[in-house]
């Protein structure tokens, strides 16, 4: 432990410049704006930013990336808040509480409560990562395609609480789910690489483009709902609440951190774990723990209506992930996330191989970077988000919402197009919006489609290699314990959140406030 | 304002009639260059440490796009539509000309491209963890024998050269070994870490620091030479196997680019491979082998290739073309 410390100093010796914390800065206002943006994705940010760090000093290009990953990590609340529509995916889940939240003109306190929420997420995961890094990563690494496949089964599970109460909604629910897993299946199959449902088209190869396909479904459906009622706004008057703020004072933050302290805590650990884990990513992390803090609340709590804890849980899972899904990273030079593979190519940029020789060979570049880490969210909140959140909000303040949705659409296409530059995805992406409107319409919940799209490619891909690796003995999966207890927890956790809600709904048909559009 | 928009408008002008230039005065304008994987991966990194040697010897800015996907199959099909002159060409990896379109349908014909120059191969080491029972191929290939189906082996993906490798080797010893496909060398190997899996075959980068790190064991350099990396670990070519797993890095313009316009770009791939830094760089950072063939060698070796490919891929039953 002692040597930690020791390392720690070393590192912060080495890392803490001015260039760097200046690299930070800017990288965080980039993340941010990048996050903010919806359609443009902190990760589109980093790719874009990769090439160019080819002649930039090591840590300052390191850092730079590190602060647009939280950045862009946090950002997505922003305009999930205002506008229901996620900057990025893993904010979607924000959305259902931070939203309503909003309307009822609390918006400082639902932008304040995501602000600190991922800055107690991030700083959980930063501990985790520089104190248990290698314990961690050997957990990681002894969860084999079966325990991995159950574990996505378990997630898949949350989606449940997201579901309406009535018999009606959570059928609607299902095929919601339904329908993401089979979009999820379009495209070259990811283990023989024979085509599937792509009707010829080599563009589709690849299969629908996650990031894509998030844009269309949860930004683009939502500018044509809004679009319906553009007629009937006026300056300044989004849902008809903003004209009334409600001033959040130090009292109710102090009342609001104690109201969501224990789901905050829970939240960072279980965001760091799915983190650790390669390919899970921190969309699945943020609704694993919205379905965890709802289904660990009473019965009458607020959840879809604006509860605290329905912002803080998300947003301390999801950012808890950014620093644990370099844990595989650093101590086994394996990338876990989309993020994670940039950061690795940044490394061999520099030409250092991530991994445990880095660790070994200078530890000082592994301890400075974690003592940026840890700097990044306080620094980042503080300097950048704070004074950012509080312009966003006199500019929203007095902003002519006719005007600011076609802005939406033109940033979504210049993100969709920016992350193949191909001109075909924008086409699946218009259709892909239209189909997302349709949804909504018909009553379809859209967050269980977008984690059915997530996670069916990874429960795909781990389910058929545990059948390879057992000759095609279905036993893999109840030999190993922790795939059984997984698997377990699945099937008990889904009987019992459709008990639950089948209990108290005595078949009325009530539409839960998040999806009512 | 007005004296510059003239000003403004007349360069334009020139530049614009500047474009139709001949061949010999080639390169006038930046050239694009797609890369088949993803920023920041070995491949994509070689490349951009060679890129800045060419711009010099070209004396025009080389523009490096990443077109990841389809195991770089995107990248080739955006070619083969593009303008033959001179002005677009792509990285390729082997498997996008020879392998790949033995197995699907695609919208170019590898054959009817320009093939400029290859500057490097990679190296592929047959692996199992550190504390695994066996420390030879030999005692591998036996486990094998003895237990068919169990002797299991990761792989970046289904129908590549490191699959098509193994599944070579095992049916040259007539032996069932299983094939899993992982997404990309680094899973592969990490499922050797876990013990999910008995061996990985990869390529070198992925397993660096893994291996330095005292974490796997080497059983054979699955390509043609050894390598700085591992230099006690005989080739399959040393076992006594008349066989090695061949995939480079080569650079294709579409069908039609005129001869004089290939040879330059050619010229500046050699040249850039001459720097010492270059040198230095794919030795100790990247690992990866510089092996300059020409236009026609590497032409020479795909087609070559597309028939030991194709072979394997036939009996593992992935060839449908």
């Amino acid at each position: 432990m002692g040597e930690i410390f020791n390392h720690l100093w070393d590192g912060a010796v080495y890392a803490l410049s001015a260039w760097n914390i200046l690299a930070i800065i800017i990288g965080y206002i980039i993340g941010i704006i990048a996050g903010a943006i919806p359609g443009v994705m902190a990760v589109t940010a980093m790719v874009l930013i990769l090439p160019y760090t080819f002649t930039l000093e090591p840590l300052f290009a390191i850092s730079l990336l590190m602060g647009i990953y939280k950045g862009g990590a946090y950002a997505g609340s922003i305009t999930a808040t205002l506008f229901n529509i996620p900057g990025t995916p893993e904010a979607a889940a924000t959305a259902l509480d931070s939203y309503p939240m909003f309307k009822q003109g609390m918006q400082k306190r639902s932008l304040e409560i995501a602000l600190w929420a991922s800055v107690f997420g991030g700083t959980v995961s930063n501990l985790l990562l520089v104190f248990t890094a290698p314990p961690l990563a050997e957990v990681a690494l002894r969860l084999g395609p079966p325990e991995i496949a159950a574990l996505i089964l378990f997630s898949l599970t949350a989606v449940i609480t997201l579901l309406g109460d009535s018999r009606m909604d959570i059928w609607k629910g299902f095929i919601s789910i339904t329908l993401g897993l089979m979009l999820a299946t379009v495209g070259l199959d990811n283990m023989s690489a024979s085509r599937r449902y792509v009707f010829g088209i080599e563009d589709l190869d690849n299969g629908v483009p996650f990031v894509l396909t998030i844009i269309a479904m949860l930004a683009l459906s939502e500018v044509f709902i809004q679009a319906e009622k553009v007629g009937s706004f006026t300056l300044g008057d989004a849902a008809g609440a903003v004209s009334r703020i409600i001033p959040y004072t130090w009292k109710q933050r102090w009342k609001d951190l104690k109201f969501c302290l224990k789901d905050l805590i829970r939240s960072s650990f279980v965001g760091s774990l799915l983190g650790a884990l390669p390919g899970i990513g921190a969309t699945t992390a943020a609704f694993v723990c919205y379905g965890e803090a709802r289904r660990s609340a009473k019965k009458d709590a607020r959840f879809g209506n604006g509860d605290p804890r329905g912002i803080a849980a998300p947003e301390a899972g999801n950012n808890a992930v950014a620093a644990s899904s370099l844990i595989p990273l650093i101590t086994l030079g394996i990338p876990g996330s989309v993020a994670a593979a940039v950061m690795y190519g940044a490394f061999m940029i520099q030409g250092m191989i991530p991994g445990p020789m880095l660790m070994m060979e200078h530890p000082e570049i592994i301890y400075g970077l974690f003592v940026l880490l840890i700097i990044t969210d306080f620094l980042g909140a503080f300097v950048v988000a704070l004074p950012f959140i509080s312009v966003v909000q006199k500019i929203f303040k007095n902003l002519n919402y006719s005007l600011f949705f076609p802005g939406v659409v033109v940033c979504c296409v210049v993100g969709v197009y920016a992350e193949e530059f191909n001109v075909f995805n924008l086409r699946i992406f218009l259709m892909l919006g239209f189909v997302g409107y349709i949804m909504r319409k018909m009553g379809m919940s859209i967050p269980p489609f977008i984690l059915a799209f997530i996670l069916g490619p990874i429960l795909e891909r781990n389910t058929r290699t545990a059948l390879l690796l057992s000759n095609d003995s279905p036993m893999i999966f109840v030999q190993s314990p922790i795939a059984l207890g997984l698997l377990i927890l699945a099937v008990a956790a889904l009987g019992w959140s459709l008990w639950r809600k089948t209990r108290g709904a005595k078949g009325v048909l009530e539409v839960p406030e998040e999806f009512k559009h | 304002m007005k004296k510059l928009l003239v000003v403004l408008t007349c360069c334009l002008a020139l530049a614009l009639a500047a474009v139709p230039a001949l061949a010999k005065d080639y390169p006038t304008k930046p050239i694009t260059a797609y890369v088949p994987l993803s920023a920041g991966g070995t491949t994509d990194v070689f490349v951009r440490t060679i890129a800045p040697y060419m711009e010099k010897y070209l004396g025009k800015p080389l523009i490096l796009v990443n077109k990841p996907g389809s195991g770089g199959a995107v990248a080739i099909s955006t070619l083969a539509k593009a303008k033959p002159d001179g002005y677009t060409f792509s990285w390729a990896n082997l498997p996008t000309l020879v392998t790949i379109p033995q197995m699907r349908k695609l919208t170019y014909d590898p054959k009817e491209l320009v093939y400029i120059a290859s500057p490097m191969h990679y190296d592929y080491v047959l692996y199992v963890a550190k504390d695994s029972p066996f420390n030879s191929l030999k005692e591998l290939i036996d486990f094998a024998r003895k237990n068919p189906g169990k002797a299991t082996y990761g792989t970046p993906g289904l129908g590549t050269t490191n699959h098509l490798g193994v599944a070579w080797l095992a049916n040259h010893e007539k032996v069932k070994m299983v094939p899993i496909p992982f997404k990309g060398n680094p899973k592969s190997v990490a499922a050797v870490l876990g013990g999910h899996v008995v061996a990985c075959n990869t390529s070198t980068t992925a397993s660096v620091s893994s291996f330095k790190g005292g974490k796997l064991k080497p059983l054979v350099i699955m390509s043609a030479n050894r390598i700085p990396l591992t230099p006690d670990t005989k080739t399959l070519k040393e076992l006594g196997y008349d066989f090695s797993q061949f995939s480079c890095l080569g650079a294709v313009f579409p069908k039609g680019t005129p001869e004089p316009i290939r040879k330059k770009i050619e010229e500046a791939i050699k040249f850039a491979l001459s720097q010492p830094e270059v040198q230095k760089k794919a030795k100790d950072e990247l690992y990866v082998s510089i092996d300059f063939l020409d236009g026609k060698k590497y032409r020479e070796l795909c087609d070559q290739y597309w028939g030991i490919w194709g072979g394997i891929l036939k009996e593992v039953g992935l060839k449908k073309f």
